[in-house]
């Protein structure tokens, strides 16, 4: 009676979960991203805010999965043992460690996976112990060996075989995946959640492999298809349904058993589909924050959709749209690589682009730094750009093992932590990231977007990277760049050409405007009135040819409007492949897009840093310290360990002047004060030597 | 009923006997056909020229669900079905309009823009244009199966754990097209098409997909094969074919890997027998169609032409077998007309001749957008009656006044391109099971010859292997690595060889059975004078001759063997000879002189001009005139040809009486004073831009 009971409950929460998702797409005749449920950084845990976050992490080294898998080092038990000795957690908060996040819950199943929860258990003990926070993980596969055996029935969470083979995490067949919205395994979940939050007492919860959760072959599940039925007829009246695909009925679309290369994603079904999977995946960790929130208004929600901004089309390879998932989350992984460096042909590889959209989304970035696989660059990397977090310094023998350079830099961290804490960038410039820009088109918006970020990276201009919603206030901005952004509704298109009215820049590049949110070609740029140049002509349905031209400069309204017509790569990406790091090299035209959003802008940029290419720099202001924060980053360190003389020119806010400016590094030597010079509403100063990291705080004091 | 018609039949009778076919009776074939009713050509497809436009897809169901178009593309589909629109239609000389009908998507979901197809049909009719109208085999099952929720039966399943779809158009899913109720919607579709609408044309499209592999995966498919087999051979023969004689487990070939030589006597069989039901089909559909209006027009779509694919094997079309039952067939093969920058001359010949050979029309993109004047200019050169598609429905608005000009000049002067035939003194055997069983050197060395004849303006034929049972026409046989040819055919040679026809054969011509099965020696050993190569251990490919080509005289005929047609690119292994490849061969010269030499004499055209300049030779039985087509196909380097020398075989008791020179590209006609040699007319053309065209009028 009481299962009964529960299931009824269980079904009606989930109907009304689904009917509030299906509302809320409902609400829009577009695919629009539904709207963030509330401003998570009001209700991010108060300990976020005060700690400066150092984790370590040992989520994969039970025996029960690293038996399975196979392949371990025959050390690798007495590791894991001592890695929960008193003595390694110890030595973990000696080192700087704030939160450890420890193996929980893999996916074999509760029963099976008794033995090594018990001693996480006891490890957390020891943890809050010691004063640091305790993070569990939580897998999202299913180990089915172990699990069929405590819940036969689960053999109905599974996906199916997708075109012909079975769906299984990487090479690892023993973990087979699952449709997440099952009711079944929603409810498991949550009693796995629950367990640690009532037993655990988990101050963090690491969701992993979000990645991978609404992947194509997952929606294969015949309750999916069903899902998506119901979210289409939900999200279109029957005629919005017949302008979409020209017919209203539903009852028997499928998704895409498809796996070719694809370049722009013209089907509206394939269109739809991207849009639903990332509801769903949404939907999912929506209901299980609001649980973990319930269950203990301080604990952090974490998750790993593994790619960050790195090239991967994650709206339709993962269904994952970071505006709309993050939204229910306090921070985000990036298991992405690109870790900082130069390449050997030149090419600056950074994770900036994914530190820029967590921060735009009031997130912090987990990414792994420290350690084997890190390095003090990559530290002052997530020091420069990441918010209160320097990242994962390594597994719970740290303590043991961390290179004494990796000390300093935490060191570093947590002594100067006061600045690195309430921080919000100044950026003058905005970078579009459109939903169904990026979402439906694997080619030139990903290429031209990503060398757009490039080229302002390199020279170092102060940006953010936006998505659709933040078009509702530009008003930090004095630039919006649209590299290739070429789907873009007409609401959209009233809301820039307000922008660039009141005085604000507009850069826009190659086919920007020309096709609706529905990827149909306008007739004309939907913002010719803005770019005055010829709109490209089509070729055949979906593709267009561009033709090169002159940059186009000229005023519209108060603000000035530039069309170029090319991000010209230097290494050319295939059709259809990602435009990962290997293609990030500077466009050969880096000159004509840095000198079209300086002229766009129509003053001198907040901050200019006169150093090579490969030093680069980040603004920040904390306004209740009244402190700018320069942070230089030295990603060339290899071939040049040393850049001498690097001349910085900031703005000041109105009403401040600056008092001092002072020089701090973990590269060594004391803090010290520079002079500087102040003229009109800036100051220029000199840091005289930049290893790897050096922050330039200006203390400021009212006029 | 007509002379022709009569004669295909007979011959389509003759082509399965070749085979080694008899007719078989798998349960979902059709009923026993009254044969002459489907071959029927329409008289107004005879009479009239054929200039066509086409709007099939611009309907909002289809261009919705497709996704991609453009905001104003809808806008553009009403614009398409005005008065005004139609009206430049006419006067832009387009005498056929193919507009959309039936997608597939279900006719209770297609009914909005069946309503526009109705009103835009009497539109057509009013100003005199005919009317065709589209029929997809695919089916948009989104909406299609809340009509027919039986459907389900018909698709087929995945092939290789992937689902069987159009393109990448995951919507359209693709049937078993014999299963009965599939037919019978088709029947449904085609009555209220010939019936309610009164249409004047079918256009069938997808043909070439139809009959593809993985199609036949449908477990009816495997039953109708297990039948087909049982039926086609006695039990005494099924144990000599495949070694047993119980069919009743044998599965069609679930298989992708790239193929050479096709040894195996299931995928034999199966490529057979998939073109078999292809043709059953449209056998059916055209009694049906021409039952209900023995005047409408029969178009279907098979795509590729003869442009390298092995369409036996791709795509189940024989086209000898399948075009009987049709008027008019498409080609989407590409091979627009050019010579490309490699200096490959690429063109659409051999489907023009194809079609020719199988007496059809052609309908290919020739003028618009998709087109240019080479091509319109192929098209009057080569294919019958047709200038093709020369647009869109709003082509009256769009097209541009070049191609306007080739339009005029076609109607203008239709009557030099109606009712001929043309003069061809070499045939090009592409045989059967020569080219469905092999996909590397038959198809290499066949499309080479081809191109050397081609290039060099010698007057030929593609024939196939029913026409060896009448070569009368010929004064050369060619066989490029034809290897598989039956003992039947080789009688049919070794005939036509002692009665005085020359025979060119290359690399392993009749080395192989019907079958695949390699002889000991050549079959035409006695004619080739040269033993085979010795046979080679398992897959590897008989080798190639060394030595000149031989050259001997037999009975009275001449007989050239040259050892190998050598490619100047060499194509890689398994892969269609397609038009990268179609480079001039090394020793195209050898190849000709071999035709020349087999012919015993001149040939009836020689002109003399650069090798990217085409010559086509027909021949009005009614008017008795002669008329020469020469095309500049590298027309964008080499404007102008100056001074282009022909000579002509004039018929024997017939004398020139005027020789008359047109062209599109010039503002006057000219006479031209012939040079007479005998039976021989030689004059020069002064100029040729793109094209001309000679009248040669007899007396």
């Amino acid at each position: 009676m009481i299962m009964e009971r529960r299931l009824i409950c269980t079904f009606g929460c989930v109907a009304l979960l689904l009917a509030v998702v299906f509302t809320l797409a409902s609400c829009m005749t577009r695919p629009e991203p539904v709207a963030p449920k509330k401003q998570v950084s009001a209700s991010r845990p108060s300990w976020l805010h005060t700690t400066p976050l150092v984790m370590v992490s040992n989520h994969d080294s039970m025996p029960i999965f690293q038996r399975r898998r196979g392949g371990s080092p025959v050390g690798q038990e007495e590791e894991y043992i001592k890695g929960d000795s008193e003595e390694a957690i110890r030595k973990l908060k000696d080192i700087g460690v704030t939160l450890v996040i420890l193996h929980f819950y893999k996916g074999f199943g509760l029963e099976a996976e008794k033995d090594h929860m018990e001693k996480a258990k006891q490890t957390a003990a020891l943890v809050h112990k010691y004063g640091m926070r305790v993070g569990v993980y939580v897998g999202s596969t299913i180990a089915y060996e172990t699990f069929l055996a405590e819940k036969p029935q689960a053999e109905k969470w599974f996906v199916p075989d997708f075109l012909g083979r079975p769906v299984f995490y990487d090479d690892q067949t023993f973990r087979k995946r699952v449709y997440f919205m099952h009711p079944e395994y929603r409810e498991y979940m949550k009693r796995v959640l629950t367990i640690a939050e009532k037993e655990f007492k988990a101050d963090l919860i690491h969701f992993d492999n979000t990645s991978m959760q609404a992947e194509p072959p997952i929606f294969q599940h015949p309750m999916a298809i069903d899902d998506f039925r119901k979210f289409l007829q939900t999200k279109y009246s029957p005629e919005q349904l017949k302008q979409r695909f020209g017919f209203s009925e539903v009852r028997y679309m499928l998704p895409p058993r498809y796996d070719r290369p694809l370049t722009a994603i013209n089907d509206p079904l394939f269109q739809e589909w991207t849009d639903f999977r990332c509801v769903q995946l949404t939907a999912y960790y929506a209901e299980l924050e609001e649980l973990l929130r319930t269950l203990n208004p301080e604990v952090a929600v974490e998750t790993n959709p593994h790619s960050g901004i790195s090239g991967r089309n994650t709206i339709w390879e993962q269904g994952v749209d970071y505006p709309r998932l993050l939204a229910h989350m306090d921070a985000v992984w990036t298991e992405e690589g690109d870790p900082a460096g130069v390449t050997e042909d030149g090419i600056l590889v950074s994770k900036i682009r994914t530190f820029k959209m967590a921060s735009i989304l009031k997130n912090t970035l987990f990414v792994a730094n420290g350690g084997g696989g890190g390095s003090t660059l990559q530290l002052a990397e997530s020091m420069a750009f990441n918010r209160q977090c320097l990242g994962d310094v390594g597994g719970t023998l740290a303590g043991y093992d961390l290179p004494q350079d990796q000390r300093d830099y935490i060191n570093f961290y947590r002594r100067n932590f006061d600045h690195y804490r309430d921080v919000d960038n100044i950026a003058d410039v905005a970078v579009l990231h459109s939903y169904a820009s990026m979402g439906y088109n694997n080619d030139r918006p990903a290429v031209s977007t990503m060398l757009f970020e490039q080229a302002l990276i390199q020279a170092r201009i102060p940006f953010d990277l936006i998505f659709d919603d933040h078009l509702k206030d530009l008003s930090k901005y004095r630039v919006l760049v649209l590299a290739d952004q070429e789907c873009l509704n007409d609401e959209k298109l009233d809301v820039i050409r307000k922008f660039v009215e009141q005085g604000g820049g507009l850069v826009a590049t190659e086919l920007s405007t020309l096709f609706t949110e529905w990827r149909l070609r306008r007739p004309a740029f939907g913002l010719q009135d803005l770019f005055h140049a010829e709109s490209p002509r089509l070729v055949r349905r979906g593709q267009v040819a561009v033709q090169e031209t002159p940059p186009v400069r000229n005023q519209a309204g108060k603000g000035r409007v530039v069309y170029i017509s090319d991000v010209k790569p230097s290494i050319p990406k295939p059709p259809g492949a990602r435009m990962t790091s290997q293609y990030w090299k500077l466009p050969e035209n880096a000159k004509d897009l840095i000198d079209a959003v300086q002229w766009a802008a129509g003053a001198r940029m907040s901050l200019e840093v006169k150093a090579p290419p490969n030093v680069v720099a980040e603004l920040m202001e904390q306004k209740p310290a009244g402190e700018l924060l320069i942070h230089l980053v030295n990603y060339g360190r290899v071939k040049t360990p040393s850049v001498s003389n690097i001349e910085v020119s900031v703005r000041i806010p109105q009403g401040k002047k600056a008092s001092k400016v002072t020089l701090m590094s973990p590269d060594g030597g004391e803090d010290r004060q520079v002079n500087f010079v102040a003229k009109e509403d800036r100051i220029t100063f000199t840091v005289p030597r930049l290893q790897t990291y050096t922050l330039a705080l200006v203390t400021l004091a009212p006029r | 009923m007509c002379k022709s018609c009569c004669s295909l039949t007979v011959l389509l009778e003759l082509g399965l006997f070749v085979c080694g076919c008899s007719r078989p009776r798998p349960k979902t074939e059709a009923v026993a056909p009254e044969k002459s009713a489907s071959l029927m050509t329409p008289g107004w497809v005879n009479d009239e020229p054929l200039v066509v436009v086409g709007n099939w897809d611009s309907m909002p169901i289809f261009r919705r669900r497709v996704g991609g178009s453009s905001t104003s593309q809808e806008e553009e589909y009403r614009k398409e079905m005005t008065e005004d629109a139609v009206k430049r239609l006419k006067d832009l000389g387009v005498n056929l309009a193919i507009t959309h009908f039936y997608k597939g998507f279900g006719l209770q979901a297609e009914k909005e823009h069946l309503e526009d197809t109705r009103k835009y049909i009497a539109l057509l009719k009013k100003y005199g244009v005919r009317a065709g109208v589209y029929i997809g085999s695919t089916v948009a099952y989104e909406t299609f199966l809340a009509e027919n929720p039986k459907a389900e039966d018909w698709f087929v399943p995945d092939f290789l754990g992937r689902p069987v779809f159009y393109d990448d158009q995951t919507f359209r899913k693709r049937v078993y097209f014999m299963h009965p109720g599939y037919r019978e919607y088709m029947k449904r579709v085609l009555r209220l098409a010939v019936e309610d609408y009164k249409v004047d044309e079918i256009d069938f499209d997808n043909t070439s997909m139809q009959a593809q592999p993985p199609i036949f995966e449908h477990p009816m498919a495997v039953q109708d094969f297990r039948n087909w087999l049982q039926s086609r051979y006695p039990q005494e023969a099924l144990v000599k074919r495949f070694g047993f004689s119980n069919m009743r487990y044998v599965l069609p070939p679930r298989y992708d890997r790239p193929l050479r030589a096709i040894n195996d006597p299931l995928f034999q069989e199966w490529a057979d027998f998939r073109c078999y039901q292809l043709s059953s089909y449209y056998a059916e559909l055209a009694r049906h169609i021409r039952h209900m209006n023995p005047n409408a027009a029969i178009a279907t779509n098979p795509h590729s032409g003869i442009s390298g694919r092995n369409t036996v094997w791709e795509q189940g079309v024989d086209y000898p077998t399948f075009l009987p039952h049709m008027d008019i067939v498409w080609t989407e093969e590409g091979n627009e007309a050019t010579v490309t920058p490699d200096g490959i001359l690429v063109s659409k010949i051999r489907t023009y001749k194809m079609a020719t050979s199988l007496k059809k029309r052609v309908i290919t993109y020739t003028a618009g957008t998709r087109g240019g004047k080479i091509q319109m200019a192929e098209s009057m050169a080569y294919n019958r009656q047709s200038l093709g598609m020369v647009g869109g429905a709003l082509a009256g608005y769009q097209l541009p006044e070049d191609q306007r000009k080739y339009i005029r000049f076609f109607i203008d002067n239709f009557q030099h391109f109606r009712d001929v035939d043309n003069v061809a003194d070499v045939a090009v055997l592409q045989s059967h099971a020569s080219m469905a069983f092999n996909n590397d050197r038959p198809w290499q060395s066949a499309m080479l010859f081809e191109q050397a004849l081609i290039q060099a303006k010698a007057p030929f034929d593609i024939i196939f292997d029913q026409q060896l049972n009448d070569l009368g026409k010929y004064r050369v046989l060619v066989l490029p690595d034809q290897e598989c040819l039956s003992d039947a055919e080789l009688d049919l040679i070794r005939k036509f060889v002692s009665r005085g026809g020359g025979l060119v054969a290359t690399e392993h011509s009749s080395l192989y059975t019907e079958w695949r099965r390699r002889r000991p020696d050549f079959g035409l050993k006695e004619l080739f004078r040269v033993s085979a190569p010795p046979l080679e251990e398992g897959a590897t490919p008989d080798a190639i001759m060394k030595g000149p080509a031989v050259k001997g005289q037999a009975g009275n005929g001449r007989v050239v063997y040259i050892p190998e047609v050598k490619p100047a690119m060499l194509k890689p292994p398994s892969v269609s000879m397609t038009s990268e490849y179609w480079k001039l061969p090394v020793n195209a010269e050898e190849l000709i002189a071999a035709v020349r030499w087999a012919a015993g004499g001149n040939l009836s055209l020689d002109v003399k001009a650069p090798p990217t300049v085409t010559a086509e030779l027909l021949r009005q039985e009614k008017t008795g005139a002669m008329v020469v087509h020469l095309i500049n196909y590298d027309a964008l380097r080499h404007p102008v040809v100056n001074g282009v020398v022909v000579s002509v075989q004039i018929p024997d008791g017939k004398k020139v009486e005027r020789i008359s020179l047109r062209s599109p590209d010039e503002d006057k006609s000219l006479t031209i004073a012939p040079r007479l040699k005998g039976q021989r007319a030689e004059f020069t053309v002064p100029r040729l831009s793109t094209y001309s065209l000679v009248v040669i009028n007899l007396g």
